[in-house]
Order: structure tokens, then C-alpha cells, then sequence
């Protein structure tokens, strides 16, 4: 199963593909970093991967 | 060498401990879970190193981590979000290893003779992975592999439920045919709970992977439970033709997945304390065996304490207390009448009572006192959900 990423420019926390898709905007979940991140962020291939297949990157 | 501590996870099985926080920050004998793992990574010599967080308590464990500087690494965060698998969690930690080799550590496990061994036997040129082993008395339990060339038992009843890590003094015992007992054969195959195990060495939850983990992480999909598989990608490995190292740890290995597995850590970690005396004994009280007393905390005259035995910072120990072997009291805590022994006490709690409390884990800011002034006569009880009590 593809696994996609994003990394923080300010900070460099990674933070899954699957959790962008589900807050769409959020600020950055690592220390003291106050950038925002967005799941337009990904690639337009990487959004479209994540939308397709929703029911996978959620858990029961 | 990069090291990932996965550190995800419901912690549905430590209710309702785990409702007011993660699983890796219960405390053994005073230190949180995750910190034993750290302290591992960091003694195999890997100070980089990567912690892939849940949607549960993510906040909590960076908040004691920082950084990492105060427990000398570099820690970068990952955040997987939904618990897809531990192939999920390391597929999310890609970007941080690169082209390294990586260890990889659950944080909710403990280790009695560490990773160093086992990172140091490692070789890149030769292996895809390598995986920690340690034979298991009911193999039909655990993930087991194959080993090639390796008996498929070899009866010395090592596991982790040995009381008191009995297995740590099994000298080469865990591997007849090989030249030195740290069953070094390649792992032909892996299965999850077979009802055929076809040996009785079990995953322990260490592994030491290439990047090219990621290749077969990729090509998998959910399993009945919705997780990508670990055990899948190895396999995966496996059938492409890769090598995969195995190592058997030496020393007692522990989940700490439940309450009566946060006792048992307990008792195997306080089983190897020394005396450790940073508070206040004062004359009159009655210490013997061996003690960890923080900094601030008083064990006051009249009290009785039998080691091995840790106390947290800033705790009171009353006259009149009592605390047996293999207890843990952690930071703030007023103790007072009661026999305590066997238990966990996580901290900031007050426990006043003339009561007998064994096989315990007490959360935070719990309150245990007294009712006999009380009436009507009986027990009071606020309990919270997924509580157990036995009165």
C-alpha cells in the first residue's frame, strides 16, 4: 500500500498523508513549530491516491 | 544506524490507565516505558532517532521527549495518525531514515540486556533485516519464525513470563546446533500465531531493517484486522530473496501491554535496582533491602520498607506504612497505614487506609483513604470505565 508523507519545511516532522487528507489544514503537530501545513501541500497524484482509496487509511 | 520508536497504538488493553495517557508513558520502576527504549537506542550508539506517534497521546509523549537533548539524542517526530499497522508505522518513517540501516523498537516493550548485541551483529552487505528472537513456552501464542538449520525446540522453557527473568542466566542455551547459541541462521519464513508453530522462536518486537523494507511495505495490503503487516513485508523479503538475520535475545523480554504486565516489568526491573537514597530516612524507620528514594521524599519513623523498593521524588512515606517488595511509588505521593506491595503507583496520589493492596496499578491523582468513621457503613467508590476492582 503506497504510503505518503509530507515533512514540515520549518521543523521537519513528518506527518502521514492519511492525517492531512483528514484535517485538510492543521498546524503543525511538532515542537514549538508554528507553520501550517495543508493537504495541497502533497503532490496532485498523492491527493488523488489518498481520495481514492479513503476506506483504506482509516481505521476500523 | 537510525533508530524509529513506534509509538502508536490505543492502549485499549491498559485501561483505564491509558485513558489519561499513552501507553509508553506508564512508568516501571519510576521511568516511563518509552525512556527504557531510548536508553537502548542510545547505548547501541544510535542517537538519531525517529518517534512515529498516534492520534493518541501524541501530545503527552513529546512533551517528555522534547527534543531529545535531555536524554542525549535527536528525535524527529512522525505522525502516522490511525493505527494502520506497524508496517504502516514504519512505511511513514521512510523520509527520516533515507538510505540508512534503521533499528526499529516498540516503545511499549522492555529489554533486559538491551540492542547492543544485536545492532552490532547486524550487517548490511549481507541481510535485508534482521529480526530479535526468544523462544517461547506456548509458540501458538506469538508471531513465529522459521529458522534455518535451527531445532524447532529446544526445551529450555525461556520466555518472557519467566518470574523473575529466569532466562537471563541461560547461557547458549537457546540454540543447539549453533557454534555459539545466538541462533544466527537465516529466517526462512514467518507466521502469526500458528496452530503448528514451526519453532517455538517468537518475535519479540526488535527489528534492524535496510531500506528495503520499504519496497515490500508498498506491495502489501491490509490485513482481516486493516493493518499492513510487518511480518508480511519481511516475508516479502523473504520470497524476493533476501537474507534475513536472525538474532535470539538473551535476557527477559516484556510487553507491557497490560496491568499484570506492568507489574511483572516492574518486578524484573526492581529485581536489578541498587540502593539509590536521594531523600529522607529518618531514625526510627525500619529499611532493609534495596531502595530508590527521591529527591524530597521521606520514608518517616515508624514506617517499614522492604526493598527492592522505588520511591519516586517529593512522596511521603507515613509511620505506620508498610511497603513490600516490588512496589513502585512515583513523584507526589502522600502514603500513609496502608500495606502496600507487588503494585505501581504511577504518582500524585494519596493512599491513606488500613488496607492490604498487592498486584495493583494505581493511576494518577488517585485517592485511597479510609471509611471506617463513615456511615452508612460500606465501600465508596468513583470508578471510572474499563476499571477492575477486587474487594
Amino acid at each position: 500500500m503506497r504510503i505518503v508523507t509530507h515533512s514540515c519545511p520549518d521543523c521537519g516532522t513528518v506527518v502521514a498523508g492519511n492525517v492531512l487528507e483528514r484535517e485538510r489544514v492543521l498546524k503543525c503537530p511538532g515542537l514549538d513549530c508554528e507553520a501550517v501545513l495543508r493537504f495541497t501541500d502533497l503532490s496532485e497524484s498523492e491527493r488523488e491516491h489518498l481520495l481514492a482509496n479513503l476506506e483504506r487509511y482509516r481505521a476500523e | 544506524m537510525k533508530g524509529v520508536v513506534l509509538a502508536g497504538g490505543t492502549g485499549s488493553r491498559l485501561r483505564p490507565i491509558t485513558h489519561t495517557g499513552p501507553k509508553q508513558l506508564v512508568p516501571v520502576a519510576n521511568k516511563p516505558v518509552i525512556e527504557y527504549a531510548i536508553d537502548d537506542l542510545v547505548e547501541a550508539g544510535i542517537t538519531d532517532i525517529g518517534v512515529v506517534l498516534g492520534d493518541k497521546g501524541r501530545e503527552e509523549i513529546q512533551a517528555y521527549l522534547g527534543d531529545g537533548s535531555d536524554f542525549g539524542v535527536d528525535i524527529t517526530y512522525i505522525v502516522q495518525g490511525e493505527p494502520l499497522g506497524l508496517a504502516h508505522a514504519v512505511g511513514c518513517a521512510k523520509e527520516f531514515v533515507g538510505d540508512d540501516s534503521f533499528v526499529v523498537y516498540l516503545g511499549d516493550d522492555l529489554m533486559r540486556e538491551g540492542i547492543v548485541d544485536f545492532v552490532a551483529d547486524f550487517d548490511p552487505d549481507e541481510y535485508a533485516a534482521g529480526i530479535g528472537l526468544q523462544r517461547v513456552d506456548e509458540p501458538e501464542r506469538y508471531g513465529i519464525v522459521e529458522v534455518d538449520g535451527v531445532p524447532t525446540t529446544d526445551g529450555s522453557g525461556d520466555n518472557q513470563d519467566d518470574e523473575g527473568g529466569d532466562n537471563q542466566d541461560d547461557e547458549g542455551g537457546d540454540n543447539q546446533d549453533d557454534e555459539d547459541g545466538d541462533g544466527r541462521g537465516d529466517v526462512v519464513g514467518l507466521v502469526e500465531k500458528p496452530d503448528d508453530p514451526p519453532s517455538d522462536l517468537a518475535l519479540i518486537g526488535i527489528y534492524v531493517f535496510t531500506p528495503a523494507i520499504f519496497e515490500q511495505i508498498e506491495k502489501l495490503e491490509p490485513s482481516w484486522r486493516g493493518e499492513l503487516e510487518i511480518t508480511e513485508a519481511i516475508q516479502g523479503l523473504i520470497d524476493d530473496g533476501n537474507r534475513i538475520q536472525s538474532h535470539v535475545v538473551h535476557g527477559w523480554w516484556k510487553d507491557t501491554g497490560k496491568p499484570e504486565d506492568v507489574i511483572h516489568a516492574n518486578r524484573l526491573v526492581l529485581d536489578d535496582i541498587e540502593r539509590d537514597v536521594r531523600g529522607t530516612i529518618e531514625d526510627g524507620a525500619d529499611v532493609t533491602g534495596r531502595l530508590e528514594l527521591g529527591e524530597g521524599s521521606v520514608v518517616e519513623a515508624g514506617a517499614t520498607v522492604r526493598g527492592p523498593v522505588s520511591v519516586g521524588a517529593n512522596t511521603t512515606v507515613e509511620s505506620g506504612t508498610y511497603i513490600g517488595p516490588y512496589t513502585s511509588i512515583g513523584d507526589d505521593c502522600d502514603v500513609g497505614d496502608v500495606h502496600i506491595e507487588s503494585s505501581v503507583v504511577i504518582g500524585e496520589s494519596t493512599i491513606r487506609c488500613d488496607r492490604r493492596i498487592v498486584d495493583s496499578v494505581i493511576g494518577r491523582r488517585s485517592t485511597i483513604t479510609r471509611n471506617t468513621d463513615k456511615r452508612p457503613e460500606g465501600e465508596r467508590l468513583v470508578i471510572g470505565r474499563n476499571s477492575s476492582l477486587e474487594l
